[in-house]
């Protein structure tokens, strides 16, 4: 499977895929009222494939 | 780009940083019609009409003829202060102790509100939600349990000519998240690292799982328009 990928696309939706965590954070505090390991751990994997399926998304639009 | 970057940050601060008002110790009151100082705010840790010295008495002269004491007249004032435990998770044990600058008038304090008499209280009689008043507290030093979220009031009373009294109200953990607050605070929930056993793993596993399979799908898709525009 070929995996398409473009270092400065890539570098923007990391940006985006932070600010978007950030967001995911405020709302699982707000409906949970805490913070666990998980969502600690959950978070670091998802921001990284977040980052890439924005980063694809963009590669769509650019092309 | 850079507006809702800030934005999004101006909403992460502001929810982290809601803080409740610790209360500084000691609380000091000279009964002279001014609000007594305890670095609780300002108006919020007073109940209404009580902010300073209510008057009491006379009361009636004891004649105490088969005790043989010397009859006098009751007359004094007490003074009400209400605080709060903000924090919205936890009971909180707390000591009041009424220290040495206090004057020899003082004769007592009662608690109102919603509170547990502790186990390490050392005066009997000092019971559930009710009041108590203590004559002539030679101990000066008592614990109660107030639940989470709750007020409480402590009442200071002194016959003849009220002076100067000074207490402090210390919770027993030491930390200062469980400070005797100001009434008005808004109640804290605190962070808590691992704390409920919530199942939320499996709530990140699908997601992550649904993620990962979105993000093939697009790159499938991104692969066969390619395919299609080179063909």
């Amino acid at each position: 499977m070929n995996l398409p990928f473009d270092r400065k696309v890539f570098d923007k939706s990391f940006v985006y895929a932070i600010m978007l965590a950030l967001v995911g954070w405020v709302i699982i505090y707000i409906i949970w009222g805490e913070f666990t390991t998980a969502d600690i751990i959950g978070m670091l994997f998802a921001v990284p494939i977040l980052t890439y399926l924005i980063h694809m998304l963009m590669l769509f639009n650019k092309d | 780009m850079k507006k809702i970057f800030y934005s999004l940050l101006s909403v992460c601060a502001i929810t982290v940083s809601v803080m409740a008002q610790p209360l500084s110790n000691p609380v000091i009151s000279s009964w002279n019609g001014s609000t007594p100082n305890s670095n609780c705010g300002t108006l919020v840790a007073f109940t209404t009409g009580n902010m300073t010295r209510q008057p009491i008495g006379p009361l009636g002269s004891g004649s105490c003829a088969n005790h043989g004491c010397t009859p006098y007249n009751f007359v004094g004032g007490y003074e009400t202060l209400t605080f709060k435990n903000s924090n919205a998770t936890n009971t909180v044990c707390y000591t009041i102790d009424y220290d040495g600058t206090t004057t020899a008038q003082l004769v007592g304090f009662t608690l109102n509100g919603s509170y547990t008499a502790n186990m390490t209280c050392p005066v009997p009689g000092f019971t559930d939600n009710g009041s108590y008043f203590l004559n002539q507290p030679t101990v000066n030093s008592w614990d109660f349990d107030v639940p989470a979220c709750s007020e409480f009031t402590v009442v200071t009373w002194e016959f003849g000519n009220p002076g100067p009294y000074q207490f402090t109200i210390t919770p027993q953990s030491g930390s200062s998240k469980d400070a005797a607050a100001c009434v008005g605070t808004e109640c804290i929930q605190y962070l808590t690292i691992g704390g409920t056993p919530v199942p939320t793993m499996t709530q990140w596993g699908l997601f992550l799982f649904g993620l990962i399979l979105l993000t093939m799908a697009v790159v499938t898709v991104y692969n066969l328009s390619r395919k299609t525009q080179k063909a």
